[in-house]
């Protein structure tokens, strides 16, 4: 961390920084980073994030419909309430949607990603005679909650209130709802009997932090090749005597783009005109570079957008022309004609990445993602696992030598983004 | 506290300042103010004499759920620490050390706290009441509310809030009693959540 000018007021000082502060600094001065405010708490070097105000809130009360408890499952969690309308309080980049299945929930619409205390206050009365026991707490996203408080109601002369708290990071269109879980329910009587009200209820989101993004690595091709942007590249010998250049190899070029005009694809000729591949030709080619991973962000993300249709058997269950990535050592040197590896990378070992492994085994082709042939398809995979380590990220191209779809293997917008809270 | 000492630099339109206490003078609209007592910013927002404090980040939420181990009680009208052990989550400046939350070094300062649990039914028909201890002490004056449980209502919740000055030895725990008998009781869940605010 550098800082990069200061203007001082009496014993206070404003400083620009290029990182988030760690310096020395008198009680009370201000520290600015990128669009963050930051105040020295104890004459030392901690300082502490100033925030803006996010916050929102939705709330329902005196709802009188009943819900038949015997229609849910014990264990299973529900919307608290999936058809009433809910009021949206005063908010702050938050907004009141409604899904077809859960109902009304609460929309985070910022930019960052941010950290929200979430408190589900809610209120429920019981059914005829018999009692019943829940679960409460605000879900993310209409998955199930892990943190929640339990409440019993004997009949429908009881109500009864129960609260529970969650800490829940939020990034643009994530939503949350007030959610119920059925724990027991007293057996015997007719099951109209067992219903209940979800009377009153209010869910209070208040952001509490606030993280930045920085994108630590960008490989978009828009200028450049392989060499300039110190990319290494292993493509298989020419096949001709004497050396045509046309043959399935990674170039760099403006056939195909997912933002604006350069990619890295697969293409027969080395005039980088043709984004296609030759299924004739046994093919396994690879472009590779090495990063030293953060040791202190909270989370690493690597993304880049990718294109390939290749071949798979019918159903997908074998791949035979596809892209890879994979993790490796910086001592692993790509050969042409090998892949670096055919496992899943786990914990910080060597591997293949994917966002979802288990949908492509780490095979980037028809079988994976949306029309991928035809439109640009987003990886995000987590590698915050790697944190503080060197690794070489390989990027593969494999075909075999009968049949198979244009287009290859295409990629753009690499990325290593990494978050600090 | 009236803002003495004050000082101020022009930069624009707004004034930087800084002095001791919270501010109560006039400033152009948008003009910061530090105060180095609490290591508190304001921001001015009428011109006049209203300011707002701006919030600040440390924070941290532990919690356990499930847990089937009663707290014993031995007397009644007589606090009792939980001695269930605590997982923090989301934190910032925040520790957790078996079952007590505390704040770090450096991070000093007034905090909203929030605990909301679920007690659970052991024996009789009892009154409980669960709050927040400060280092061992018994909770104060709002610091705790209650509920009855029985072999019917075997389950109820508890919540409670407070706002307390923490320094980084102070220690923050769960505390139960029973008002009506001696017997034992499980705090079945709880959350337990903590937000610097000056």
């Amino acid at each position: 961390m550098s800082i990069i000018s200061n203007i001082s007021v009496g014993d206070i000082s404003y400083f620009f920084v290029d990182q988030p502060p760690t310096h020395f600094a008198v009680k009370g001065c201000i520290s600015i980073f990128d669009n963050f405010l930051y105040i020295n708490n104890d004459g030392a070097n901690t300082w502490i994030k100033i925030l803006s105000p996010d916050n929102g809130s939705l709330n329902l009360s005196e709802y009188s419909t009943g819900v038949d408890f015997d229609a849910q499952t014990i264990g299973s969690w529900y919307p608290w309430n999936s058809v009433a309308t809910y009021t949206l309080g005063n908010s702050v980049n938050f907004s009141r949607q409604t899904d077809v299945t859960f109902g009304d929930n609460l929309r985070y619409d910022g930019i960052s990603t941010i950290r929200v205390l979430v408190r589900q206050t809610s209120t429920n009365r019981g059914g005829t005679g018999k009692w019943m026991t829940w679960l409460i707490g605000p879900a993310k996203n209409f998955t199930i909650p892990d943190k929640y408080n339990e409440f019993f109601v004997q009949d429908n002369s009881a109500t009864q209130n129960v609260a529970s708290l969650r800490v829940l990071e939020l990034s643009t269109g994530d939503s949350v709802i007030a959610s119920i879980s059925p724990v027991d329910r007293e057996n015997g009587g007719p099951g109209t009997q067992r219903t209940y009200l979800s009377k009153h209820s209010s869910l209070e989101l208040i952001k509490i932090d606030e993280s930045f993004s920085t994108n630590f690595f960008l490989e978009d091709w828009e200028t450049g090749s392989f060499v300039t942007n110190n990319w290494n590249v292993v493509n298989p010998p020419d096949p001709s005597d004497p050396p045509l250049g046309i043959f399935n190899q990674w170039v760099v070029g403006s056939s195909t783009a997912s933002t604006g005009f350069g990619s890295a694809y697969i293409s027969t000729d080395n005039k980088i005109k043709n984004y296609e591949y030759d299924n004739t030709l046994t093919t396994i080619a690879h472009f590779y570079k090495d990063f030293e991973i953060s040791a202190t962000a909270s989370s690493i993300i690597l993304e880049f957008d990718w294109m390939a249709s290749g071949e798979n058997t019918a159903g997908n269950a074998v791949q035979y022309d596809y892209g890879a990535v994979v993790i490796t050592d910086t001592t692993v040197t790509p050969v042409a004609g090998t892949e670096v590896s055919t496992v899943e990378a786990t914990g910080t070992g060597n591997g293949r990445l994917a966002q979802d492994f288990a949908a492509n085994d780490g095979k980037f082709n028809l079988g994976y993602g949306t029309n991928p042939g035809t439109t640009w398809n987003t990886e995000r995979i987590n590698i915050s696992a790697y944190s503080g380590l060197t690794k070489r990220l390989v990027f593969t191209w494999v075909n075999d030598v009968s049949a198979g779809t244009d287009p290859p293997f295409s990629l753009d917008n690499i990325k290593i983004i990494e978050t600090v809270w | 506290m009236a803002t003495t000492n004050l000082i101020s630099k022009s930069l624009g339109g707004v004034l930087l300042e800084s002095g001791n206490g919270s501010p109560d003078h006039t400033s152009p609209r948008g003009s910061i103010y530090v105060d180095m007592d609490s290591a508190s910013a304001y921001q001015n927002l009428d011109g006049a004499t209203n300011w707002q404090l701006y919030n600040t980040v440390a924070y941290g939420i532990a919690y356990y759920q499930d847990n089937t181990t009663a707290t014993t009680i031995s007397a009644q009208d007589t606090w009792t620490l939980v001695s269930n052990n605590l997982t923090l989550q989301e934190s910032m400046g925040v520790g957790v050390t078996g079952s007590s939350m505390g704040i770090l070094s450096g991070y000093e300062g007034d905090y909203s706290v929030r605990g909301e649990v679920t007690i659970s039914y052991v024996a009789g028909t009892n009154n409980y009441e669960v709050g927040l201890s400060i280092d061992g002490n018994n909770p104060g004056i709002g610091a705790y509310n209650g509920t009855q449980i029985d072999a019917t209502f075997i389950r109820q919740h508890i919540g409670f809030d407070s706002i307390v000055s923490l320094t980084a030895s102070t220690t923050l725990e769960l505390a139960v009693r029973n008002i009506t008998n001696t017997d034992d009781v499980i705090i079945r869940h709880a959350q337990l959540f903590i937000k610097k605010l000056t």
